[in-house]
């Protein structure tokens, strides 16, 4: 195994910098050092933006493919690579492998290989993914599917510790990307269509012992929050905000998943993340607002407690899981500097809010098709429902039709970007309609608890201007909440942005191009297609002087159509050490990290 | 209306030899290589029916026609929510139904896996 020269000294400086262990500075110096790529949105913030520049909309249209990784592994391939010094780390779908690759040579340094229990396949609803690492204290953190929370040696890829986050013979699992905040590591929990109650909980670094737990459902003592202290829209939520908003006890089963993205704010030492649907899927079975389901949750990293909440889609009828990323950006907002957060739901509407206060600023369609609110009422927070698109008044068993957005919502789990040099955010959105029907179903324990037929088709269908493409990459003005610029794409896009100071955005899109547009216009300025479509996140980092960028392809299903090859060889197509050729007639189905640079030494 | 078939497929395999026959090497290599190994492995016997399979494809179709067509069959069978709004798009099925019949034609003139040398390799 080759050793980690940079990895080592950067490492070592970081930690005598700080004086003390403390992960939270360390990960921060790591990450404002722009080569590397240390976090999931490449910053605390959140906003996948890069100070890097070599690559720009000059030349963006020069790049080449560097290398490529094939990971061996089947499935969606969502997430992407970590960079910290001259390693690189990246993780693939259920089982969960971590590859530690030697940026000098694309050496493997080691791999780290689960042993899962199959049986948590079937209780993942939508393919076995897994969103990424986290680093901390020379650990490298997964979250692995079947729950347990796994810290690495970063260095040597042997187990620390590893704790167990959830009970998938409950329908719990887990595929998002943990977030190392302080000397704790934040992580959530999936399984809504199983009836699974939310949480996030914080584990000690140190040794994987829990720190604290915070449900999004349930008595006040579940939930850590404050009545008196804890906000909404401005006001205390009083005592059992959430017991009052549930028929009996329904709030046991009743979803407020938290399966997104974790951001944090040191200055405010508060981390954001948002909540999934309730369960089931059948509104008129669970009356009330369902709080705090579909939610934006700000709480204190040290203890949890909630400082304030705001619920976006009280008794969700159309399954608008509230848990997409929460990016923290100070900008400018009817005139005056705000420390915002923007948030892109799938519900449809794009939310500025107050990341200090919890104030409500901006809520407008990010999507024109949107449909099933006419706005968001400003003084109350609460979307304006229109009667004919409520599966709820609509009733059991009745197909409510052309609804728009989709389950999937305007935009999936797919992180946008944010750059401070234009003040817009650059977001991969869907463009798709559904019916709707709700139907009764009971609950046990393990088995899906979804209760609603979906079918689902392009949103110009619905608008009528005969448009059959399915997304749109747009930028958008989070101050008034207007797109700026939207570039029609065939398919849904379902890949993470990222946003240079070389003015490039770039993102993925289920063809498998890797697109690079004008930061400020959208003008397309390359594209290269990848071996398979691409639902993970562009990542960049700089080794030696030169910048990259790398995405993961991988879509899962499976191709009818053969694509790229099942290339002969020990080497090619398979990463250097072409320990996978028994699986080279499936590569092409597997992911692939194809990593980008400008062309030359 | 750019990103879907124009035109029904039997018009689109008339119009073809006036397309605009414009795959990318990239895309004729990865075709070839996947039709030899689909074929028995890489041998002469499977190289010059692959090639000759996707020249022809290629002058019945726009690159573009055929992203769109390959990247249906791929999301209609990803499992879950997410292959759902591709399973109920209106005409994938007959999408992808016309692109396996345009490559299915090509391959069988073509003589794709008719020699007897390549399928003994792999």
């Amino acid at each position: 195994m080759k050793r980690s020269l940079t990895f080592v000294a950067a490492v070592a400086a970081t930690a005598m910098a700080s004086g003390i262990a403390n992960a939270n500075q360390e990960v921060m110096k790591l990450t404002q050092n722009p080569a590397n790529w240390a976090t999931w949105g490449g910053d605390y913030a959140g906003t996948r933006y890069s100070k890097l520049d070599q690559i720009n909309n000059k030349n963006v249209g020069d790049l080449q493919v560097a290398w490529t990784f094939s990971t061996g592994v089947l499935r969606g391939h969502e997430g992407g690579p970590m960079v910290i010094g001259d390693t690189l780390f990246v993780h693939t779908p259920f089982p969960n492998k971590v590859f530690s690759i030697n940026l000098a040579d694309q050496s493997i340094n080691w791999i780290y290989t689960p042993k899962q229990d199959p049986d948590v396949i079937p209780v993942m609803c939508c393919d076995t993914v897994n969103r990424g690492l986290a680093y901390a204290d020379g650990k490298i953190f997964l979250q692995q599917a079947d729950t347990n929370l796994v810290a690495l040696d970063a260095k040597t890829g042997k187990k620390v510790w590893s704790v167990t986050n959830g009970d998938p013979k409950k329908g719990m699992t887990n595929t998002n990307a943990p977030l190392v905040v302080k000397d704790k590591i934040v992580t959530g929990i999936s399984g809504g269509e199983f009836g699974v109650r939310g949480f996030a909980a914080a584990y000690n670094i140190k040794d994987g012992s829990l720190a604290w737990k915070c449900y999004s459902m349930g008595p006040d003592s579940d939930m850590c929050v404050d009545p008196m202290k804890t906000t909404a829209m401005g006001q205390p939520i009083g005592k059992d905000s959430s017991l009052k908003t549930w028929k009996g006890d329904q709030w046991k089963i009743g979803g407020g998943t938290t399966w997104g993205w974790f951001s944090y704010d040191p200055d405010l030492n508060l981390i954001y993340y948002g909540t999934g649907n309730p369960s089931t899927w059948n509104p008129v079975v669970r009356p009330g607002d369902n709080k705090w389901s579909m939610t934006i949750m700000a709480r204190d990293a040290d203890t949890g407690m909630a400082k304030w909440f705001y619920q976006m889609t009280p008794h969700d009828e159309w399954d608008y899981d509230g848990i997409n990323e929460m990016i923290l950006a100070d900008i400018d907002v009817g005139g005056s500097k705000r420390k915002a957060l923007v948030h892109f739901d799938r519900n449809g509407f794009g939310y500025t809010m107050d990341r200090v206060t919890g104030e409500l600023l901006v809520a407008e369609k990010y999507d024109p098709a949107v449909n099933w609110a006419t706005h968001v009422d400003m003084k109350t927070g609460r979307p304006q429902v229109v009667a004919k698109y409520s599966t709820d008044q609509n009733g059991e068993d009745v197909n409510t039709q052309n609804v728009c957005p989709a389950a999937l919502g305007s935009k999936d789990q797919q992180p946008a970007a944010f750059s401070p040099r234009t003040g817009l955010f650059y977001v991969p959105t869907n463009h798709v309609c559904m019916d709707y029907e709700p139907f009764r179903v009971e609950y046990v324990a393990g088995q899906p608890y979804v209760g609603a037929t979906l079918s689902m088709f392009p949103a110009g269908k619905v608008t009528g201007d005969g448009s059959t493409h399915l997304g749109n990459f747009i930028a958008w003005d989070a101050g008034t909440g207007k797109i700026v610029w939207s570039n029609a794409e065939p398919f849904s896009a379902w890949s993470g942005a990222l946003a240079t100071a070389g003015d490039v955005v770039l993102y993925g899109t289920l063809e498998g191009y890797l697109k690079a547009v004008d930061a400020k216009t959208g003008k397309e300025l390359y594209k290269f297609k990848t071996p398979s479509g691409i639902i993970g996140n562009v990542n960049t980092w700089e080794y030696n002087g030169k910048q990259y960028i790398g995405v993961l392809s991988g879509v899962g299903g499976w191709a009818g159509i053969g694509m790229a090859a099942g290339l002969e060889g020990d080497t090619e197509g398979l990463g250097a050490v072409g320990a996978y050729r028994a699986l080279s007639k499936y590569t092409q189905l597997g992911g692939v990290l194809t990593v980008f640079a400008l062309p030359g030494k | 209306m750019i990103h879907r078939f124009g035109c029904a497929l039997a018009a689109c395999l008339a119009a073809g030899s006036v397309m605009a026959n414009d795959f990318p090497t990239q895309a004729r290599v990865e075709y070839v290589l996947a039709c030899m190994d689909r074929h028995g492995g890489q041998s002469y016997d499977t190289l010059y029916p692959c090639i000759c399979a996707v020249d022809k494809i290629a002058a019945s179709m726009t690159y573009e026609q055929y992203t769109h067509a390959e990247t249906m069959s791929v999301m209609i069978r990803t499992p879950g929510e997410r292959g759902g709004a591709f399973r109920d798009a209106p005409d994938a099925r007959k999408e992808v139904r016309g692109l396996k019949g345009i490559q299915k034609d090509a391959e069988g003139s073509c003589f794709v896996g008719r020699a007897s040398g390549g399928g003994a390799k792999k």
